[in-house]
C-alpha cells in the first residue's frame, strides 16, 4: 500500500502503545513528512526524540548514532484500523508537532513491523568514505 | 558496530567539518568534552557537497533541524596528515546513519582543544562554500 497526502495512523511501539496520530502531509522519495498529534503513551519516549533533535543540531553525530538505535528498538510502525497492510517505516524523527520517516518496501501486518529490514535504520546514502 | 582502529585511517583521507573552521565551530561542546577521547565530529571521505548532501539527508527537515541545515552551507576540510600535523588526530567512530563518522581528538584531551591549539587547525582546513542545490 502506497501512503497517502492527508491520510491519518496511529503511530505504535512494539508493545502495541499509540504514541499518537500521524498526518501525511507530503512525500519525497522513500521520506514522510506529516504532522504528528501525541498521545498521553508519548511522554514515555518524548526525551528520545527530543535528545536526537538537540545532538544533531550540536552535531554531536556520536550520541545521534547511539538515539538511532535506541529508536530503531522501539520497532515503531504505522496502524489504521481500514488497512490490513501499511510500509515499514524506519529512520523516525519527532519533534515541534511533526513527524518525518523512510518507508520501506516490504509492508507491515496489522500486529507490527515484518520483514527483515523491519525496525532496522538504514544506512544514509553517504560520501566516498575510504577510511571506513 | 566496532569503532574501527586509527590504522584504519590513511593520512592522504579528507575529512570535513560541518559548518567550517571558525574556532567557535571546533570548541568542545559540554557533550563532547564528557566522550572518551573528548573530540568533535567529522565525516571523512568525498567531497564537501557531499558531506553537506549527506547531512541534509540525515536530518531532512528543515524545521526541526533548523541549526545543522544552516550549518551545511559551510564545510571544512583537510587531510587527516595535515591535522596530524598540527597536532591533532581523526579516529574513525563508524554508526549506522554515518559509517565515515570519525572523531577529531587532542593527545592532551579537553585542555588540547584551546583557542592557541586551534588556531594552527583552523590554518590547515579549507572552507568550501555548500549552499543547498
Amino acid at each position: 500500500m502506497t501512503l497517502k497526502i492527508d491520510q491519518e495512523f496511529s503511530l505504535l511501539d512494539g508493545q502495541g502503545r499509540d504514541l499518537g496520530t500521524v498526518r501525511v502531509n507530503y512525500m519525497q522519495g522513500d521520506l514522510v513528512f506529516g504532522r504528528f498529534a501525541p498521545s498521553s503513551a508519548y511522554a514515555q519516549v518524548e526525551s528520545l526524540f527530543a535528545e536526537y533533535i538537540a545532538a544533531a543540531n550540536e552535531q554531536l553525530l556520536g550520541v545521534v548514532g547511539e538515539l538511532d538505535e535506541k529508536i530503531a528498538r522501539l520497532n515503531l510502525h504505522l496502524h489504521a484500523e481500514e488497512s490490513s497492510a501499511l510500509p515499514a517505516i524506519h529512520d523516525v524523527q519527532i519533534g515541534d508537532g511533526t513527524i518525518n520517516f523512510r518507508v520501506h518496501t516490504t509492508l507491515t501486518s496489522a500486529n507490527g513491523p515484518t520483514g527483515t529490514s523491519a525496525g532496522k535504520n538504514e544506512a544514509m546514502p553517504r560520501a566516498d568514505a575510504r577510511s571506513s | 558496530m566496532a569503532p574501527a582502529s586509527r590504522k584504519d585511517m590513511d593520512s592522504d583521507t579528507v575529512v570535513h567539518r560541518i559548518g567550517g573552521k571558525e574556532i567557535a565551530n571546533l570548541r568542545l561542546k559540554p557533550r563532547e568534552e564528557a566522550l572518551q577521547p573528548p573530540g568533535i565530529s567529522l565525516l571523512t571521505g568525498g567531497t564537501p557537497a557531499e558531506a553537506a548532501q549527506q547531512m541534509r539527508q540525515a536530518f531532512p527537515d528543515p524545521v526541526k533541524f533548523t541549526r545543522i541545515r544552516e550549518a551545511c552551507r559551510m564545510v571544512a576540510s583537510a587531510t587527516v596528515a595535515a591535522i596530524q600535523a598540527v597536532g591533532f588526530d581523526v579516529r574513525a567512530e563508524p554508526s549506522i546513519k554515518f559509517p565515515n563518522h570519525a572523531r577529531l581528538t587532542h593527545p592532551d584531551g579537553i585542555a588540547g582543544f584551546s583557542d592557541a591549539n586551534l588556531a594552527p587547525l583552523v590554518r590547515v582546513l579549507q572552507e568550501t562554500a555548500t549552499p543547498e542545490q
